[in-house]
């Protein structure tokens, strides 16, 4: 139905898209202007999609788990809209339904899947309400910016308390586990869980590095026996997985190596079976999940002429640790890099980085503290640069190594500075 | 022989590296030739039976503060005794937090502290969180992050670790921390030894002091120094200040 405050609405911030472009402005701004109008636009917007919306929420894993439920529907013949990774506020929503809008107002797609920040996910609900919902995980992340993990467990109790409909949550980190067993008298909510096996789990050097919840160790206030598991990872090796589905079992092709990327995998699943009901089908899903190419980023390849370059994005301790502990041998020339966004990395200093035998540049406006943990753990560093592109130069003129492969570990900024410095510009298209 | 670091409650007070402090201290001790081993006690074990060489402890939310507080009031009479008779300790934030008489909560709650020294702490001034924590102290300049919120009530005549330069610290004066005897409680959050080798270097050398033995700088500590000072001009970037006072 055509609704002419949407459609103006929407006219009014795609004009200010392309004024904003020509200026070389942000992405976020046409929702800024959308929301200013017409504060409620991102609840006009998806309203018009027949299926809804879709959460996906959690410290890691947000956006290669919004790609694969993505895929996992789109298997399923959904015509699905998502969200471009880092888009994940409101006004970034906002900007990303109406560049996928017409200009009568209407998001040309039967559902979205929307990856959502933990501080603005109970914002986004109000506006949003959105049908169904999952929560990956809680690790200790940006503390400069939540100060303390219980923090971040609150904003996702105030999520759980603005949606209804299917709560897909994790059986096997703490605080997940936790904010299920808080809901469960809930009746508008159908909570299903997915998780991994013991033997999955005990094949990962450090877990799945989650976040502890002293406030329930301390109250006695003792954890229930596991839920039943709708989608479980059974086994995990390099970027091959087994995952129990419901009923049935079914091998899948993980976009880049480890647990987490399998434990992601059985999220997206369980929310796709718990959205699609009688729909769902277990070879859709596992075609889906095989289907998913790397987020830019997490573990993408990129190719180059003197051996190709693998991206493993961190964020924080649990991003790098499981990127490093599932790395098939020690990788070779090694250019890690962190941004003044990285603020506080003082975490460095819980990571385990046996892995690493020699570090070809460290980088970044923080490369001192980097090259500072390493000197300490006596592994070599070639160069320590905070210019990301000289950086790059040094790495890329060694010789070729003998794996064919580089190994980069970048947080978000130094990535897309990395991307720009090696000519890759359209920098919203997503995975290479 | 071998000295011993204990770092207390390893698991809860460990949310921002901390840990690092410890293995910092083995490091350095190691490259002066002397043998350091880093033991860990967690919540509701029985402490070393023979004092500890140095004591370390680490930052934690508020939530871990409360999980141990049982436990450290039963431990501390060890403590104390240890901290009387010159075992150093270096307590950070939340641990720093927990060393004195008490604790008061936001919720008005309150938890007993360790008794080390005589200081209280109440919770909930507004959070600060700074990239560049600039204090000067007796020992030099230290430089780290800060991320706190709370005021630490010295008592009369309890020195602090230094002056601050730029940030919160104690929110009392221009205190940031406690030093007394061989007590250090800071902010500099985090693994604060890292960063500010002059103050690994007086923990190291009190503890190997009190061992008889003799603890000096080598080339090691030289390189790795280099870092830490290229670290703490990248921590006062913008700030005008230098790493020296």
């Amino acid at each position: 139905m055509s609704d002419p405050r949407t459609a103006l609405t929407v006219a009014v911030a795609k004009l200010a898209r392309i004024a904003s472009r020509l200026r070389g402005g942000g992405s976020a701004f046409p929702g800024f202007v959308a929301r200013r109008i017409t504060p409620d636009i991102n609840r006009r917007l998806a309203g018009s999609l027949p299926y809804g919306v879709l959460f996906v929420m959690g410290s890691n894993g947000k956006s290669t788990t919004t790609n694969m439920l993505t895929s996992v529907l789109r298997a399923h013949g959904l015509r699905v809209f998502t969200n471009n990774s880092g888009a994940n506020m409101p006004q970034g929503i906002a900007s990303s339904l109406i560049g996928a809008a017409s200009l009568g107002g209407r998001v040309d797609a039967d559902i979205a899947v929307l990856e959502v920040d933990e501080g603005y996910g109970a914002v986004l609900a109000r506006e949003l309400q959105p049908k169904g919902s999952l929560i990956l995980n809680l690790v200790v992340d940006q503390i400069y910016r939540f100060h303390e993990p219980d923090r971040v467990a609150d904003m996702f109790r105030a999520i759980i308390a603005e949606v209804g409909g299917p709560l897909v949550l994790n059986a096997d980190d703490a605080f997940v586990r936790g904010f299920g067993e808080e809901a469960a008298g809930r009746d508008d909510l159908s909570i299903s869980w997915f998780g991994a096996s013991e033997v999955a789990y005990a094949a990962a050097p450090h877990g799945l590095v989650a976040a502890r919840d002293f406030a329930a160790e301390g109250s006695g206030r003792a954890l229930g026996s596991r839920p039943e598991v709708g989608v479980e990872v059974l086994a995990q090796r390099g970027a091959e997985a087994t995952l129990r589905i419901g009923a049935d079992e079914a091998s899948v092709r993980l976009p880049s190596r480890g647990l987490h990327y399998a434990v992601d995998a059985a999220a997206a699943i369980e929310l796709a079976r718990a959205a699609l009901g009688d729909g769902f089908r277990a070879d859709a899903a596992k075609r889906g999940i095989d289907e998913v190419a790397p987020v830019y980023g997490r573990g993408e390849v990129i190719p180059h002429a003197n051996g190709d370059i693998e991206i493993l994005m961190n964020k924080n301790l649990a991003s790098l640790q499981l990127n490093m502990d599932f790395l098939e041998a020690a990788p070779e020339s090694v250019l890690i890099a962190y941004d003044e966004s990285s603020y506080d990395p003082s975490w460095l200093y819980s990571a385990d980085f046996s892995k690493l035998e020699r570090v070809e540049a460290v980088a970044g406006p923080k490369a001192s503290f980097m090259a500072l943990r390493l000197g300490y753990l006596g592994i070599p560093v070639g160069l320590v640069e905070p210019d990301i592109g000289k950086a790059l130069d040094h790495v890329l003129a060694t010789p070729r190594p003998t794996s064919g492969t580089r190994t980069f570990f970048l947080d978000h900024d130094q990535m897309m500075a990395a991307r720009r410095h090696l000519g890759y510009r359209d920098l919203e298209a997503g995975s290479a | 022989m071998s000295l011993t670091i204990l770092e207390l409650f390893a698991q809860h007070l460990n949310v921002n590296g901390d840990t690092g402090n410890g293995f910092v201290l083995r490091t350095r001790l190691g490259w002066a030739g002397i043998d350091a081993e880093v033991v860990t006690y967690d919540l509701g074990e029985e402490l070393p039976s023979d004092a500890p060489d140095l004591v370390t402890l680490g930052h934690g939310p508020v939530s871990a503060q409360r999980a141990i507080a049982t436990d450290l009031a039963r431990i501390a009479p060890t403590l104390r005794a240890w901290a009387a008779d010159g075992v150093p300790f270096l307590a950070v934030n939340g641990g720093y937090q927990m060393l004195g008489s008490e604790l008061r909560l936001e919720d008005g709650g309150v938890l007993p502290g360790a008794g080390l020294v005589d200081l209280r702490v109440e919770l909930g001034a507004k959070r600060h969180v700074g990239k560049s924590y600039v204090v000067d102290s007796p020992l030099g300049r230290l430089v780290g992050v800060e991320n706190q919120g709370a005021t630490v009530h010295l008592g009369a005549g309890v020195p602090p670790l230094g002056t601050i330069v730029l940030g919160s610290g104690n929110r009392i004066g221009r205190a940031e921390g406690v030093h007394q005897g061989n007590v250090i409680g800071t902010y500099l959050h985090g693994p604060v030894l890292a960063v500010n080798p002059l103050l690994a270097d007086h923990l190291a050398g009190l503890a190997a002091e009190r061992a008889g033995l003799h603890y000096s700088r080598t080339a090691e500590h030289e390189r790795v120094d280099l870092l830490a000072l290229e670290t703490r001009r990248t921590l006062l970037q913008g700030t005008g200040l230098g790493p020296d006072a």
